[in-house]
């Protein structure tokens, strides 16, 4: 595997073998681990200091499905601490087929420079100048870049709101459609891009340089068998072809803890509206498509492709954090609106959970009301622009509570929380406390214990250990390249057997069933000991005291947990 | 006692039957629990149902109420 260097000062490009330390670690474990050992933690996270990585999975590059999640590392600018966001789309499986474990781009180019890495079917890479593309927005840059290389080409990069360093800066990733729609969304690591004065990575498809899966046949039977779990399961094989992700909106609403109008009620009057399937009835009308394949080697197809009432494509994929950003937590019950602030933060490169909160937060403030539409879109565009307002709101919810002096805002080490209300599901709420990377849902999300009836959503008996363990499974998950629907099934304990099986087919290696526990340990231990170098302690383990003392209707429940018992959830690093 | 219920996720196809807009009522026996009304339904346990009454999620043996609106989803993961 490659392991590639970049110096954006001084525009060298070093390509050696992965080193011996890193080898069998891919995603989040090499991001973690290695930001952990070289970066300094009281570094300036726009500053040159910092190092912006890029890690593929263990099994991208090969032919085991949903295998094209690419790890992106850095300090973040968001929240101060350690960040992996991952992306799905072309780009995990094009570079795992071009052989490259890891790009750890250094330095920061000189002020106003801007440029591309472009990536030959060897595997070697060139710098190119993107002065011309400057400002340009993720549709126009994908499609000028596929004319000008070819569409069989992947993209990842920033937007307007990357250059503008703006700390809800995603970094965007082309779809098999070669749509600018999949995000590493998550922390301000668009902004860390931009602060190196990096545009965009182009990366050739079909490549064949990947690293050899060493027992072929055993990996070819045991991937065909872990599909078929996959498929078996009623979620991931018919429920999200049928509605995507947005099939959460139901059961999360019902529960009484899908947070609206900026975390002030659990419930939504106008759910049924935003539902997944009512979304899934829209988009069939209207000629769009779910069960659509988004990322390379995809069996699940939980994406969607939204259309207008002409039916002209408006964005893809419509997920359901979106769905709550952009609707519930406005108090806009308007699919139409949704999908076009999804486009809006694709298009300026902008993670769509810390937008919409951040408009939240500014209609909790009365900058604009709840449910103007006009008024959000109005501060879409001044994120693009750059304007000193545009600069507020895409600096995420923390910037603009402080701005107005409201101290509503539903974050954690200053990143939003997800569709998931941490007072009516508590077991979430420790996972957005404790997690390294501040509040997320995917480093440990405890839903499908709900609605399994595995936990009471409401009672605090067994959500710290569940929290923990999700934490402990999600940072192992983040690390092989899969998706984390394919992911989920490895929870059982035969699958998880089964799995095993995968990853010493695919490295040689001797991995018993609790070593893959084990490397979740290793990283939540790196990600903690970089923020502990970083300056955060215990008390940024907590959330905004409204969640602790404001009542959420309609169950009229606070989160109930003290400071020790959060603490708890961590014992383990310690 | 009679019930008002509405079904989510792939259920309302599953059972177009019981799959309306404004809900289907039905009528159960007496002391009635999720589990019976799943049962009614036939639902099986592997279509992942979970039974909502209240704003709370019920286990199968937890008494429905006479002339609750009860809403049945599908166990999700989130990501």
């Amino acid at each position: 595997m490659k392991f590639i260097k970049i110096d954006m000062k001084t525009k060298a490009i070093k390509i050696e073998d992965m080193p011996e330390e890193y080898i069998g670690v891919g995603g989040r474990a090499l991001t973690s681990i290695m930001i952990n050992k070289d970066v300094p933690a009281d570094c300036d996270p726009l500053g040159p200091d910092n190092k912006l990585i890029f890690a593929t999975g263990m099994f991208c590059g090969t032919s085991m499905f949903n295998s094209s999640r690419v790890s992106v590392g850095a300090k973040s600018p968001l929240t101060g601490g350690i960040k992996e966001a991952n992306v799905g789309g072309t780009a995990g499986a094009a570079l795992g087929k071009l052989g490259i474990g890891a790009v750890i781009i250094e330095g920061n180019a000189e002020e106003g420079d801007l440029s591309f890495l472009k990536f030959d079917l060897e595997g070697n890479l060139e710098f190119l100048d993107a002065s011309e593309y400057k400002g340009m927005r993720t549709y126009e840059l994908v499609e000028k870049l596929h004319a000008k290389f070819g569409e069989k080409n992947a993209v990842l990069c920033i937007g307007p709101a990357g250059e503008h360093k703006m700390k809800s800066a995603s970094i965007q990733g082309s779809d098999v459609d070669k749509r600018p729609c999949r995000a590493a969304g998550r922390g301000g690591l668009g902004a860390v891009m931009g602060a190196k004065g990096l545009k965009g990575l182009i990366i050739p498809q079909g490549g064949k340089k990947a690293d050899p899966v060493v027992d072929k046949e055993t990996f070819s039977a045991a991937t065909k068998e872990f599909a078929k779990l996959v498929k078996a399961n009623p979620f991931e094989g018919e429920l999200l072809p049928a509605f995507g992700t947005p099939a959460l909106v139901a059961p999360v609403n019902l529960m009484g803890a899908f947070p609206c109008y900026n975390a002030t009620q659990g419930q939504f009057e106008g759910w049924e509206k935003i539902s997944g399937e009512a979304m899934a009835n829209t988009i069939k009308e209207r000629g769009g498509q779910v069960g659509h394949v988004g990322c390379s080697q995809c069996i699940i197809r939980c994406s969607n492709v939204y259309n207008d009432k002409d039916g002209n494509y408006v964005s893809s994929s419509i997920e359901y954090e979106t769905v709550w950003s952009m609707g519930g937590m406005l108090g806009i019950d308007d699919l139409d609106f949704i999908a076009k602030m999804d486009f809006m933060c694709d298009d300026i490169g902008l993670d769509t959970m810390n937008t919409g909160v951040a408009i939240a937060v500014g209609m909790d403030s009365d900058y604009i009301k709840f449910g103007d539409k006009e008024g959000s879109i109005n501060i879409m565009e001044e994120i693009a622009a750059g304007t000193e307002m545009g600069h507020l709101f895409g600096d995420g919810p923390s910037a603009v509570g402080k701005h107005f002096n409201n101290p509503r805002v539903a974050a954690v080490k200053n990143q939003s929380i997800a569709a998931y209300d941490p007072r009516g599901m508590i077991g979430n709420g420790i996972t957005f406390a404790t997690s390294t990377m501040g509040a997320d849902h995917t480093s440990g999300n405890m839903v499908s214990m709900y609605l399994g009836h595995v936990l009471d959503p409401l009672d605090k008996k067994g959500q710290i250990e569940n929290s923990r363990e999700n934490q402990i499974f999600c940072a192992a998950a983040d690390s092989m390249g899969l998706c984390l629907f394919a992911m989920y099934s490895v929870q059982d304990p035969e699958a998880r057997k089964m799995f095993i099986n995968l990853v010493n087919a695919r490295l040689g290696s001797d991995w018993k069933v609790e070593d893959f526990r084990e490397l979740g340990v290793r990283i939540l231990k790196a990600e903690k000991e970089f923020n502990i170098k970083a300056g955060l302690t215990k008390e940024d383990d907590r959330l905004p005291e409204f969640f602790l003392k404001e009542p959420l209707s309609p169950n009229n429940v606070v989160f109930p947990f003290t400071d020790e018992e959060l603490d708890s959830a961590h014992d383990f690093l310690k | 006692m009679k019930v008002n219920i509405k079904l989510f996720g792939l259920l309302g196809i599953k059972l177009p039957e019981f799959n309306k807009p404004e809900g289907v009522e039905i009528e159960l026996s007496d002391n009635s629990t999720a589990g019976d009304l799943l049962e009614y339904l036939k639902i099986p346990e592997d279509w992942g149902p979970a039974v909502t009454m209240g704003n709370r999620l019920l286990k199968y043996d937890d008494p429905i109420s006479d002339g609750a609106d009860i809403f049945i989803i599908q166990a999700v993961h989130g990501g």
